[in-house]
């Protein structure tokens, strides 16, 4: 009975266009339109190489070597051409180049203004000033110039990225990671329908189906289940498409990342469950409610508004976010995006864990009644 | 004697100040089609809701197949088949899932499923249309697949509720010759409806409900006979005296005469050659006269009599 009732579930479910667009096609279209629009944002900001003409004697071993050091690795600040100086004007008309750099005179030639152009001026005007404190230095108080060489480390050390998670960190991953997220809490629209096809009270379904000799609760368990089935296959359908369709890239954490959504499809549905149970109104009042609901703890979390959950804190309120579904599912993803170790994540997956089993067993408890005063 | 399938005592059901059932008293025997018939609000619906046990009652008690009813009696519920009075099917699945779902949740064994959704799907006639969703199907073809679910599983107390409520006269007469069909089967069936013609066509017994009371009950033979009515004469008269209307009144048998809407209204009880005896009058006293009709009481007039109001004009 278990099974035929979940098959039937699993059915009604694949079969509503209106959750099968929110939670399958809607991902997939918004997915799209942020990896064209991010997507074009992070190739615009992303840092090249810049391509130099540098016309410098033999003898100037001090300045070839650091525009070579610069001019090594994968992320090399420049790629230097020595040559004559009629050659790297040459260049330079022709565009090969984005400035000519006189070693000798610590001198810049550009033809046009531009980011790049300004990052070889701004190279050459630190250069020179370090030159000046270096010389200066043993001129005046020469038994000091290691001190000043490894002030000058100190400060570049300063500057030195401080890395949280393995892998390189992508800021418009969180947009992707609020995307799933919101795919979760859309799974509520399958758990609202849950009691409603279930309670004799609010549909002809349920008062139909409260007429067989089926438990109530083998019934409600197997829509339940169908629908964390369901959603289960729609997070990973999702989770699936922007990584390999779209190839966002979601570092070497891919397995928490399915494991983070499914939990979070969960909580959609067992939200929605609760919700649909709640009361005599009819299905598009619960729609409603839900969607009023979700809007208000997606608002509480932060996902509308900036420092909402440091205001919150403010007025004493903290507390609400760590039990607010909304918040528990961004944090969740905000810890796999920024934290290397798993503490605040493991309580987070915690949260959702208790979350969906208080929202299925009070969902349980409202829709166990059997026999009405009014239908 | 034959066996009570369902027994309804001293129902009382009240909605805070309104009462819609009053000690109702009902026994449906073996092998019957009972017909509850009554207009809209009469307590029909609330009748059948407290009967499956999904409504609850504020006094008296009900028993199916000789054991009370509750939302737990499941073996009880095995048997009973409900065609609800709002079509209850799922929008997302096809015909042929439809059934199979409701016929699933009592048959077990997956061959005999298969056989009796097929069974059920040839007796509603609706084997070209097993792949079509509810939606592509019409009204009269969705009040079939309605019936279909509730008795592909072949049970043996049938509830339908105003199954025919807005259908198409060929859907409404397959309707009616499929309950007939189920019940020379064997089923037992309850019929509820505010069409008398249907109750009066198909059921074996009736009761009349008005006002969440029952009002009468017995075959349609035994309630016809209960009234004054056995004759109602209508002949078209353009203009008539009060004199003349007056002595049709005093005809043997004539209790009541009117001239209204262009017609002479003979109400008779009893006798015969009343019709013969009223144009004898009109042809002496010259009075032109157009199509004439005889009836026999129906169910409306019986209700009429007993409530004073016609079952047409209290919906």
């Amino acid at each position: 009975m278990f099974f035929h009732c979940f098959k039937y579930g699993f059915l009604e479910a694949v079969r509503q266009k209106e959750i099968v667009f929110w939670v399958v096609i809607f991902p997939i279209i918004l997915g799209l339109l942020f990896k064209v629009a991010f997507g074009s944002v992070t190739e615009k900001t992303k840092f090249d190489t810049i391509e130099v003409a540098v016309v410098v004697s033999d003898e100037n071993e001090m300045f070839k070597s650091v525009m070579d050091g610069l001019s090594e690795g994968d992320e090399a600040l420049f790629k230097t051409s020595y040559c004559e100086e009629k050659k790297a004007l040459e260049l330079l008309e022709n565009k090969d180049v984005a400035g000519v750099i006189y070693g000798d005179e610590l001198e810049v030639t550009v033809s046009q203004s531009g980011i790049e152009q300004t990052i070889i001026k701004q190279f050459i005007v630190e250069y020179k000033a370090n030159v000046s404190v270096i010389s200066d230095t043993i001129k005046t108080n020469p038994q000091k110039l290691s001190e000043v060489t490894e002030m000058m480390n100190s400060e570049l050390k300063a500057n030195n990225e401080v890395k949280l998670i393995d892998g390189d960190y992508d800021p418009m991953v969180s947009y992707f990671y609020n995307l799933i997220a919101m795919t979760a809490l859309f799974g509520a629209y399958m758990g609202i329908f849950i009691p409603i096809r279930n309670q004799a009270n609010i549909s002809q379904l349920g008062a139909r189906k409260s007429c067989s000799p089926i438990k109530k609760s083998v019934a409600i368990s197997a829509s339940l289940c169908s629908a964390i089935f369901v959603q289960t296959i729609c997070m990973i359908i999702c989770v699936s498409y922007l990584r390999f369709v779209l190839g966002i890239d979601f570092g070497d954490k891919l397995i928490m990342v399915y494991i983070t959504a499914i939990f979070s499809g969960w909580v959609g549905v067992a939200l929605g469950f609760f919700v649909g149970s709640i009361g005599k109104m009819g299905e598009a009042a619960k729609i409603g409610l839900y969607t009023a609901v979700s809007l208000f703890l997606c608002f509480l979390s932060g996902l509308m508004v900036m420092n909402m959950k440091q205001n919150l804190e403010k007025i004493g309120l903290g507390w609400f976010n760590k039990i607010n579904p909304a918040a528990v599912i961004s944090d969740a993803f905000y810890c796999l995006n920024v934290y290397d170790d798993y503490e605040v994540y493991t309580t987070k997956i915690i949260t959702m864990a208790i979350t969906i089993v208080i929202f299925a067993v009070l969902g349980f408890i409202m829709t166990r009644k059997r026999k009405f005063k009014s239908l | 004697m034959e066996n009570v399938v369902v027994k309804i005592e001293n129902l009382v059901k009240k909605y805070k100040e309104l009462t819609a059932l009053d000690h109702l008293n009902l026994e449906i025997k073996e092998g019957e089609v009972f017909g509850l018939l009554g207009p809209n609000g009469s307590g029909k619906t609330t009748t059948i809701s407290c009967l499956l046990s999904l409504l609850s009652f504020d006094e008296g008690s009900v028993e199916v197949f000789g054991k009370e009813m509750t939302p737990v009696n499941y073996e009880a519920k095995k048997q009973i088949g409900i065609i609800m009075q709002n079509v209850a099917v799922f929008e997302e699945l096809t015909v042929y899932e439809n059934i199979d779902y409701f016929c699933g949740l009592y048959i077990k064994d997956k061959a005999l499923k298969k056989q009796y959704v097929e069974e059920a799907i040839e007796f509603v006639g609706l084997g070209d249309f097993k792949k079509f969703h509810p939606k592509k199907l019409s009204g009269g073809l969705l009040r079939r697949l309605n019936i279909a679910c509730g008795i592909a599983h072949k049970p043996k107390l049938i509830i339908l509720d105003e199954p025919t409520v807005a259908v198409d006269p060929q859907s409404r007469n397959k309707i009616l010759e499929g309950i007939v069909e189920l019940n020379k089967q064997g089923a037992t069936i309850i019929y509820t409806s505010h069409y008398m013609e249907e109750v009066e066509q198909i059921c074996t017994r009736i009761a009349i409900m008005d006002k969440g009371k029952k009002i009468a009950e017995g075959t349609t033979d035994q309630l016809k006979r209960m009234i004054k009515n056995t004759e109602t004469i209508e002949i078209e008269v353009k203009e008539i005296s009060d004199e003349i209307i007056s002595e049709a009144g005093k005809l043997p048998h004539v209790y009541e005469a009117l001239h209204n809407d262009g017609k002479l209204i003979i109400r008779c009880s009893g006798g015969k050659h009343n019709l013969i005896r009223v144009l004898d009058l009109l042809q002496n006293n010259n009075v032109n006269f157009g199509r004439v009709y005889s009836e026999l009481p129906t169910l409306n007039d019986v209700f009429l009599e007993i409530t004073g109001t016609a079952l047409r004009d209290s919906e």
